[in-house]
């Protein structure tokens, strides 16, 4: 994975010039397109484009390059993460303003639980079936299903695979992020699924009436 | 247990791969896994398959584009999907009234305020309508679709787009350039009904064959202007790629993202990139070299460089290489047939940098293509070589040599240049007549696209007050945005944005009747689509006791949504009819509606609520109270459910629970105190206290404004119900309206209502203190620096232990030319804080006393607080700089503010302190330079403050010269003064060290 320090500390510091870094940037694009996308309030989705967002974060990353070789982090993805975090924060604090302390909860990119709005909140779509009225009912019963056993794990679980899965953070990321061991993290990762994989299993058909 | 850690660490590995492999597309099996690995093999059959089914999850892929055939928007059914791009998806679809036809609908991605697309749309849409042209296909409709996007609905066109029909065909140049005359007369058509494209581009400009004549159709007109996002650059920047879809086409000016400023000769520039490209099939600019280099970049490029002329275009394409697959297409395509230079000046002219030296209408444009299709002489001609010269060197500040080196090659080439213009001219002379003529209309034309230009200026010129306006709001300059906004109304006072930000602003300030007028303005301009904006303003009525407004908005807002099917609606319909005590006649098929259908969805504290109270108003008390409790528990935790309470304790009572109603109401009446209590003290905050920007509010509240006031009638309402008495008003809410208005900077205003809170609190000392405080700022607002400084000084009373307070107090004084007063309050401080080793305390110790030479009976004392000032703070830095100063440290003075200008910008107050301790030493030259640098950030700050474009500024951050707090002008100009009479010995009466110039002359 190119996501650790010593590779691109160098290619950061030897190749000053715009394409490097640039291209630097690019390879964490999908990647922090998940997170924003992810992040998001649902509330927010129609009216910012994630794909806006990571421009943003771009643009920042290009102006405090300095700051990011500077910097102890270990992994550019991580640095990025936090510049989208803060732009995260931002935009929810301009766009929702009020009605974030409205409805009573602060928008923390580390907080935020997956459950915290209604049946749209996840707003997950999950992949795989066509676009037929039939299956697009299929998927949106899925859809249902999996948020309902979501939202009925801890939020630490809920963190853990959304880190793990959404973000698609790495094992040695997550660690970072929650601030443990890299084992503890794989660790509660192994729970985490474990224990969707028992909730999934108690819901009418169990795991195979997601037709893997 | 070491065991047990690299069992862990092995499955996590396997778990890892697993999800991997899965992401890049590869159908790994749990199975596959499990024989591998047979030691994992039972947890591997557990795990995987959840692992598997997580990664199909596509995060926050929610509403991508839930529009489909088959679907409604609005009037029209979409039918079929025609085209998708950057922007969005187009659809065939059909519109049923009133007259079924098919059009063509645009749905944009996200990324936009719909609501503002839709407004500015609405805003434009009457000139718009006012377009009929054989070549442009009207938009006739935009809104907002079910998912919160906003669609456009415009005439449909089939078609494609210009150069790929003139390449498909291979047209030879003159019927190329025959269809590009037309797009050219369209375009003209819509300038003169005061409409500008700003994008137009090949994809926009349609070829469609009618009876077997290929017609272009220009689209899109209205579009790009209502999608326009706000001005800052940050925005611009991250809307680039979507609005604009591709800089390849924009003008200069447009790619300044100065944003204000973009006329009908930018998309006479836009015009000159479609005919470069139809000439050359390439655009001046290289599509792959954008795509490459940053924004910065891509803005300089389309600033500064000179693309090659189309002909020399198509002279040098064999030889370039490239490597992307547009060229290499480009390459396969025959080529393009070469045409006379003159065309090249045609499109050249387009193309300018410098708007002025481009056509100055389509209709300029059209005749020098006809004219060369004719064979006759051109308008355009090469640019003067001069005008090149100058605009290299202004370009390029590049050391003079260098510069000389180049005007020589230049003057070289001049030689040629100026014989092929000799011959244009003498040609053109012969036709002089006929030039005449063509400048006759020409002027007619320019004076017409000039009034044009002038109304749009104004609107384009209030959306950006909008937006400016807007940012304050997200830093709470209340006073700043408030300007913005007012500014924005004066200017385009039919512009229904305008309005609604404006009353935003007062609504969240907590200013009820002045948010209800301007919601009122908005809404008698245009009725809001949107119920949120009906019911607030129907809340807002009801509040200030106005219930025949009430009931008109109510009613008007039943006619438009009553039949309804999207449950957010008809909630909101419902809350809004339930705000009155007096449910309206109409009122019970609504409430039977919303009860059966409608909100009795399980779930959800708002629904609950809204049902509760239905239910409530409807007599069902039972049903309202089994609501209601409902309503009080449930995750997430959220103090907002209060909300319930008075409704329910109203619903308790008419059952005859006497006793429960009254406990629930206090409950109720508990957290309103509450609420209360926290927005009273947000506004409180210690550094918003003196902070230039914001005197008081905060704007923060505990919950949502409109929820605020409702729940306030809520409790009236249950209070007078249960308790058989009105409850009296709080009297915090008239300091909250005082402090409002003081944010505002309405300081007259602010003194009535903070008068008006005394009488209600006549001992609170806070009240006191800022009705004192108020007082001083609307005495300096009038330039009474006397009463301004009684005012500050009983203010302070209250609060001795508040430096900056004492330091208004002197600076008053000073400003009022009482130096004895002055010297009064300078001693006083340095009593009251003595020995403060405070940073903040000691700077303004410090820039209260440094004002004049002779402030302290011994100056030296200054000194102790310089020490302590703290350097990192800007004023700390300045404050110690001046102390320095006054006590004769002329050396260390310089190297103070010298150090201090390496981190803070120097504003006049340094400059003036080093000119003066340079004087002392000696450095005349020194002293002279910083005291014109002092005389000239004066200048520039009043230029500053006096040009509504610039007051108030986007920069906070002190480097630009700006007056900061309202002692600045006064402070300045005595300190200029005092640096004059030093330095150049004006006014050579006194010795300087001894007499202060008198600053309020």
């Amino acid at each position: 994975m190119p996501h650790e320090r010593p590779a691109e500390f160098d290619a950061v510091s030897a190749a000053d010039d715009q394409a490097t870094w640039g291209e630097l940037l690019r390879q964490q694009e999908v990647r922090l397109h998940r997170l924003v996308a992810f992040r998001l309030d649902a509330r927010l989705r129609g009216r910012v484009d994630p794909a806006d967002v990571v421009q943003d974060v771009f643009f920042e990353a290009c102006q405090h390059r300095q700051a990011f070789v500077s910097t102890d982090d270990s992994s550019l993805y991580l640095w990025l993460r936090g510049i989208a975090a803060n732009k995260l924060l931002e935009l929810h604090r301009v766009h929702l303003g009020t009605q974030m302390r409205n409805a009573g909860r602060e928008v923390s990119l580390y907080q935020r639980q997956l459950a915290d709005d209604t049946a749209s909140a996840l707003a997950a779509q999950i992949v795989g079936y066509g676009t037929r009225a039939s299956e697009a009912a299929m998927r949106d019963e899925s859809k249902c299903r999996l948020q309902e056993a979501l939202d009925q794990l801890d939020p630490i679980d809920r963190e853990v695979l959304a880190l793990r899965h959404f973000e698609q953070l790495t094992s040695r990321e997550t660690a970072k992020v929650l601030g443990i061991e890299e084992r503890a993290a794989s660790k509660r990762y192994l729970r985490a699924l474990e224990r969707l994989r028992r909730i999934l299993e108690t819901l009418p058909g169990g795991l195979a009436a997601f037709s893997l | 247990m070491n065991d047990d850690a690299t069992f862990t660490d092995r499955l996590a590995e396997l778990a890892d791969d697993f999800a991997l492999r899965l992401r890049h597309g590869e159908h790994p099996t749990p199975d596959e896994y499990a024989r591998r690995h047979p030691e994992f093999a039972g947890r591997i059959l557990e795990l995987f398959p959840t692992i598997a089914l997580m990664e199909r999850v596509e995060p926050g892929a929610g509403p991508r584009l839930v529009e489909r055939p088959g679907m409604q928007i609005g009037a029209y059914k979409l039918l079929e999907q025609i085209g998708e791009g950057a922007f969005g998806v187009v659809f065939m679809a059909e519109q049923s009234k009133p007259v079924r036809r098919k059009v063509a609908l645009k749905i944009l991605k996200p990324g936009m305020d719909t609501k503002q697309v839709v407004a500015r749309f609405a805003a434009e849409r009457q000139a718009l309508a006012m377009m009929d042209h054989p070549h442009i296909a009207t938009v006739l409709d935009a809104g907002e679709t079910d998912s919160g996007r906003p669609y456009f609905v415009m005439e449909l066109v089939r078609g494609v787009a210009i150069t790929d029909y003139c390449d498909a065909n291979q047209l030879p140049p003159h019927e190329r350039l025959t269809l590009f005359a037309q797009v050219c007369r369209a375009v003209q058509h819509a300038h003169l009904k005061g409409i500008i494209h700003r994008d137009l581009k090949p994809s926009n400009v349609l070829v469609t064959l009618m009876d077997g004549t290929p017609t272009p159709i220009v689209i899109d007109f209205g579009v790009a202007k209502a999608i326009d996002s706000p001005l800052t650059e940050r925005t611009l920047f991250t809307h680039f790629a979507q609005v604009v879809g591709t800089p390849l086409y924009m003008s200069p000016e447009q790619a300044e993202l100065s944003g204000l400023d973009v006329d009908t000769r930018s998309d006479i520039y836009s015009l000159g990139v479609l005919l470069y490209e139809l000439l050359t099939g390439r655009t001046p600019f290289d599509r792959e070299r954008f795509r490459t280099v940053g924004i910065d970049e891509v803005r300089r490029i389309i600033r500064e460089e000179e693309p090659p002329r189309p002909s020399a275009r198509l002279a040098m394409r064999p030889s370039e290489k490239s490597t992307s697959a547009e060229a290499r297409s480009a390459d396969a395509r025959r080529p393009l047939p070469s045409f006379r230079s003159e065309l090249d000046w045609i499109v050249m002219k387009c193309l300018e940098k410098d708007r002025g030296r481009r056509y100055e209408t389509a209709a300029g444009l059209v005749l020098d293509v006809q004219r060369y299709l004719h064979d006759e002489p051109v308008q355009a001609c090469p640019p003067s070589t001069w005008y090149r010269v100058r605009k290299f060197v202004s370009r390029n500040k590049v050391a003079s040599l260098a510069a000389a080196g180049v005007l020589l090659a230049l003057t070289l080439g001049f030689v040629t240049l100026a014989t092929s213009n000799y011959l244009i001219r003498a040609e053109q002379a012969r036709t002089k007549a006929e030039r005449d003529r063509f400048e006759r209309a020409q002027k007619l034309a320019e004076d017409r696209a000039g009034e044009i230009r002038q109304g749009l200026e104004r609107l384009t010129a209030a959306n950006a007050l909008l937006d400016r306006g807007n940012w304050f709001t997200t830093q709470e300059r209340w006073d700043d945005a408030h300007d913005a906004f007012s500014k924005a109304i004066e200017l385009h006072g039919e512009h229904v944005s305008v309005w609604v930000a404006r009353g935003d602003l007062y609504a969240s300030l907590g200013l009820w009747d002045l948010a209800s007028a301007d919601f009122g303005k908005a809404m008698a301009i245009q009725e809001p689509d949107s119920t949120m904006r009906w019911y607030r303003q129907a809340l807002l009525l009801l509040y200030l006791g106005d219930e025949p407004g009430y009931d008109r908005t109510r009613q008007r807002m039943h006619e438009r949504f009553h039949r309804t099917l999207d449950i957010n609606l008809a909630t909101e319909l419902t809350r809004t009819y339930v705000l009155s005590s007096n449910p309206p006649a109409d009122f019970g098929p609504l409430a039977q509606m919303a009860r059966e259908a409608k909100i009795a969805e399980p779930g959800g504290w708002y629904r609950l609520y809204v049902l509760g109270a239905t239910q409530y108003r409807h007599g069902q008390f039972q049903l309202a109270v089994e609501s209601l409790t409902e309503s009080l528990t449930g995750d997430p935790d959220w103090s907002g459910r209060a909300l319930s309470l008075p409704i329910l304790a109203m619903a308790q009572h008419r059952l005859g629970h006497i006793d429960l109603a009254r406990q629930t109401l206090d409950k109720a009446i508990e957290s309103q105190e509450l609420w209360t209590q926290i927005r009273y003290d947000a506004d409180r905050g210690d550094w918003r206290r003196h902070w230039v920007h914001n005197q008081g509010a905060s704007a923060e509240w505990p919950i949502a404004w409109w929820d605020w006031l409702e729940f306030h009638l809520f409790c009236q309402e249950a209070w007078a119900l249960i308790h058989g008495v009105q409850r009296p008003l709080d009297p915090r809410l008239q300091v909250m309206r005082a402090r409002a208005f003081a944010s505002l900077r309405k300081n007259f205003t602010a003194d009535v209502e903070y008068a008006k809170a005394l009488k209600l609190l006549p001992d609170d000392p806070e009240v006191q203190l800022e009705f004192h405080r108020s007082a001083g700022y609307s005495a300096v607002g009038r330039r009474d620096w006397r009463l301004a400084a009684t005012e500050f000084a009983q203010a302070s009373a209250l609060e001795p232990e508040d430096p900056t307070m004492w330091r208004f107090v002197a600076t008053a004084y000073f400003a009022a030319g009482d130096r004895d007063a002055y010297r009064r309050v300078c001693a006083a401080i340095v009593d009251q804080f003595d020995g403060t080793s405070e940073p903040r305390k000691a700077g303004e110790i410090l820039r209260s006393c440094v004002l004049s030479a002779d402030s302290l009976d011994n100056m030296s004392q200054l000194l102790e607080y310089a020490n302590a000032s703290d350097v990192l703070w800007h004023w700390g830095a300045w404050a110690r700089g001046a102390a320095l100063y006054r006590v004769g440290k002329y050396d260390e003075c310089v190297r103070c503010f010298e150090t201090a200008a390496t981190i803070h910008v120097p504003r006049a107050w340094d400059w003036c302190f080093l000119a003066m301790a340079h004087s002392r030493l000696g450095h005349t030259a020194d002293a002279e330079r910083c005291l014109a640098a002092a005389e000239r950030w004066i200048h520039e700050a009043d230029r500053r403050s006096n040009d509504p474009r610039l007051a108030g500024g986007d920069d906070v951050t002190l480097t630009k010269p700006d007056w900061m707090e309202w002692g600045d002008p006064v402070l300045y100009a005595a300190l200029v003064q005092e640096a004059r009479e030093l330095i150049r010995g004006q006014k050579h009466e006194a010795t300087p060290s001894e007499s202060p110039s008198n600053p309020s002359e």
